[in-house]
């Protein structure tokens, strides 16, 4: 699934990212808003862009679901209006406080193939959960996401340890691309960096959201 | 067909209320139920004198006494200290009702099995229908027997009375010659009145007081007041014994309410051997759901809540319960739904019975599928169950009030925008109408929320109070608009913030830019509502903040009322705005 960000697209192998497989998304609020632009793509599905050249809620595609497993109750809808999921278009499980709980629901929402994209927040995956759930997408391309947030890390700490810490910490097992999307200033602007992807090669860009046509 | 037209009104029946629903009412009085409920755990209780007690004025009064305690004179309402003297080694427990109460309902539930219209009545009688059921156990007699000996293998006494009438049946249990006390069936009024004319006035369930002054005017039985005109009665005594006594010859009706609510669909198996490794249980729900699923299918009809309940061999039950989405009647999914759940089913010493009930039931639509499988709107039968089955899933093991899907609401308050359409089984994936694609899958509704207000992808809940440096301390920043619905006040450049930096969670944030204000309001209806002055902030990391501030002057100067971010919370009365972070954007 290309990113619509020639760009990126271009370092990704295959031009984009791999359906079927878990990807993970680190850092703060930018990745949520990563996530649910990725989403979005996943559920246009067509040539279009989410970052750049936004198409919300295109009506083209495949219909299919698209779930957010939340720890909290945070998310709030309205703001995803703006990253191409509109009003009524996700489902959210809120509360998912126990690890077991998440992979239970994560799998099974991996396993269902009217499902088109999954996000999990979550912090650390295990090997052998990590395998479960690159199988369960195996068999059905759900595009599956992995957000661990940091608790209370609004803010980077650019610190000299930060970047490493996170690089170190990143505790998805299985993941085949590992992104870490932090805020950059300048209004909409993101700092996105590929730290790990299977078959391609570690990059850093500066994203800027364009308002939606 | 015009015999069949005219026959209630040949039968006499009033027409306006149609032929009578003829009863058959056993009445079980259990007259030692404290104390032979506790005996069952106490095996020497049974032949040693047992007394429960309850604290009355500062005294210990016996509540309850076993028959071996009667004997020697013990009775309730003596003093404790009395009966020590009695028996120096009486067997003395507190009185529990609300135990004998739940214990009482066990029992009524254990009892559905010779009928479903079980209702336990007072401390200690239980009535039960069993009208249409007698013929299952081969008559009247038999039933009476077999319930008879189960009880007594429980331990306990019991007395048995038969009637058309629960008054009837209850007054014969008490006061009633034979055992068990039986009023002919079908006799009518009349019949009842036969029935019940030798016995005390106590036997038509009325309070002391008013039994007392019957006797008072030496009426004490039954008989007596058939020939007394019932405003003579009402006039002395109230509308009591008028009322228990029409009860009791089925002149008004006293309804049996059942403990458990009759399932429109059942299904359920007996075995002879009890069994309970987790394979055979499965094995038996699916038998169950075989049935209960052909059922539905004829009336073309599907399941929103289905309860499993397994009777143990020790008399326990166990139910566990699961609902649907939407109305279903596909052996997999349900079975699916089961098998996360069977594992709370305590086999104990073995389950004999299992039966799988569902109570809530709705009309299945067919869609109408072309060979491909595609229904009319371009989406797919097959995904659109594939992914109710899934949220039935999630919703039965997380509950489905937690899995929701936020839609508009209009209100320009925050966290009134987004509530999510959650909360019920039916909104999570439930068609509006036939003719809208029933949609999990694609937006139901055309509304959305404005995309040209920014608004944070997370809203905390409730807002987090913030110390602001502001340039002049306790003024708000300059404000660009003030009224109801602003335009985000220009570009970022433009607006200059009196808002300096804020301090969250010990940390210093130096703001770099920030747009706004925005004015958000409640409706005016709302007695507390907000009035808040939103400012989407920068700070030099990079990060950006949806903080407002409360409380704010308005350019007249007078102070707005304020209102709490939570409700019912005191504010302090200050005359600086107060700033709280509400959400985090991307």
């Amino acid at each position: 699934m290309p990113l619509g960000v020639p760009e990126i697209d271009r370092v990704l192998p295959g031009g984009g990212l791999r359906l079927g497989c878990i990807h993970e998304a680190t850092g703060d609020e930018a990745a949520t808003g990563f996530c649910a632009a990725l989403l979005a793509r996943a559920l246009a599905g067509g040539p279009g862009g989410t970052r750049g050249k936004s198409r919300p809620h295109s009506s083209g595609g495949r219909p299919g679901a698209l779930l957010w497993l939340a720890r909290g109750d945070d998310l709030y809808a309205p703001g995803l209006v703006r990253y191409g999921i509109g009003a009524g278009q996700l489902l959210v499980v809120s509360g998912l406080q126990r690890q077991d709980d998440m992979l239970w629901a994560m799998e099974e929402s991996l396993r269902c193939r009217a499902v088109r994209g999954v996000v999990a927040e979550t912090g650390r995956i295990g090997l052998a959960a990590g395998r479960r759930l690159m199988l369960a997408a195996e068999g059905t391309g759900v595009l599956g996401l992995v957000l661990s947030r940091r608790a209370g890390v609004a803010l980077p700490r650019r610190n000299g340890h930060g970047d490493e810490r996170w690089r170190g910490g990143a505790g998805v097992r299985g993941a085949v691309s590992r992104w870490r999307i932090t805020a950059s200033p300048g209004g909409t602007n993101w700092r996105v960096a590929l730290l790990h992807c299977r078959g391609g090669k570690p990059a850093e860009w500066t994203l800027s959201l364009r308002a939606p046509p | 067909m015009s015999r069949e037209r005219t026959a209630p009104i040949k039968s006499g029946a009033p027409a306006r209320w149609g032929p009578r629903i003829s009863r058959r009412i056993l009445a079980a009085w259990l007259p030692w139920w404290p104390t032979e409920r506790l005996a069952r755990r106490r095996p020497e209780a049974r032949t040693h004198p047992f007394v429960t007690v309850a604290e009355s004025r500062n005294r210990l009064i016996i509540d309850a006494a076993n028959p071996p305690a009667t004997r020697v004179g013990l009775s309730p309402g003596m003093p404790l200290a009395d009966a020590r003297a009695v028996v120096p080694d009486v067997v003395v427990r507190p009185a529990d009702p609300a135990g004998d109460a739940l214990a009482l309902e066990h029992l009524a539930r254990w009892a559905d099995r010779f009928t479903p219209r079980v209702m336990p009545d007072a401390r200690d009688t239980l009535f039960l229908d069993i009208a249409g059921c007698t013929r299952l156990f081969g008559g009247e007699e038999a039933l009476t027997a077999s319930l008879r000996a189960a009880l007594e293998d429980f331990g306990l006494t019991v007395r048995l009375a038969l009637a058309d009438t629960p008054g009837a049946a209850w007054a014969l249990a008490h006061y009633g010659a034979g055992e068990p006390a039986v009023a002919p069936t079908g006799a009518g009024t009349s019949g009842l009145k036969d029935a019940l004319a030798e016995l005390p006035v106590a036997a038509l369930r009325l309070s002391a007081n008013v039994a007392d002054g019957l006797a008072a005017f030496g009426l004490d039985k039954i008989s007596a007041l058939f020939v007394i005109k019932s405003i003579e009665l009402i006039r002395r005594f109230g509308m009591e014994p008028v009322r228990r006594l029409e009860e009791a010859l089925g002149i008004i009706d006293e309804p049996i309410v059942p403990l458990r609510p009759q399932p429109p669909r059942e299904a359920q198996r007996a075995f002879a051997e009890p069994i309970s490794r987790p394979v055979d249980i499965r094995a038996a729900l699916d038998g169950l759901l075989d049935d209960l699923c052909l059922e539905l299918g004829r009336s073309g009809e599907g399941a929103r809540r289905l309860h499993l309940t397994c009777g143990r061999v020790d008399g326990g039950r166990r139910t566990v319960t699961v609902g649907t989405s939407r109305p279903l009647r596909r052996k997999k999914p349900l079975m699916g739904l089961f098998a996360e759940k069977l594992d709370q089913v305590e086999p104990g010493f073995g389950i004999d019975e299992i039966v799988l009930a569902t109570d809530v039931v709705e009309t299945i639509d067919e869609v109408q599928t072309d060979w491909s499988g595609e229904a009319a709107g371009g989406y797919r039968a097959a995904d659109e169950e594939e992914l109710a089955d899934l949220l039935d899933r999630l919703g039965n093991r997380f509950g489905f009030g937690r899995i929701g899907r936020p839609v508009p609401h209009q209100s320009w308050l925050p966290e009134r925008a987004a509530p999510s359409s959650g909360g019920q089984p039916r909104s999570a994936v439930h068609p509006g109408s036939a003719a809208q694609p029933r949609s999990a899958v694609q937006p139901g509704s055309a509304a959305n929320w404005p995309e040209d207000r920014r608004r944070p992808l997370r809203l905390l809940s409730p807002p987090e109070p913030v110390e602001a440096v502001t340039t002049e301390a306790g003024e708000p920043p300059p404000a660009t608009a003030g009224d109801e619905a602003p335009d985000r006040a220009g570009s970022k450049g433009d607006s200059r913030p009196g808002l300096r930096g804020f301090c969250r969670q010990g940390r210093f944030h130096q703001v770099r830019t920030a747009e706004g204000p925005e004015r958000l309001e409640c409706e005016w209806w709302r007695e507390d509502a907000p009035r808040r002055d939103y400012y989407l902030v920068e700070d030099v990391a990079g990060c950006r903040y949806w903080l407002f501030q409360e409380g704010a002057r308005d350019e007249e100067g007078t102070e707005r009322p304020e209102g709490g971010p939570r409700r019912g919370q005191a504010l302090p009365s200050r005359t600086a705005p107060r700033w709280f972070l509400h959400g985090l954007f991307a």
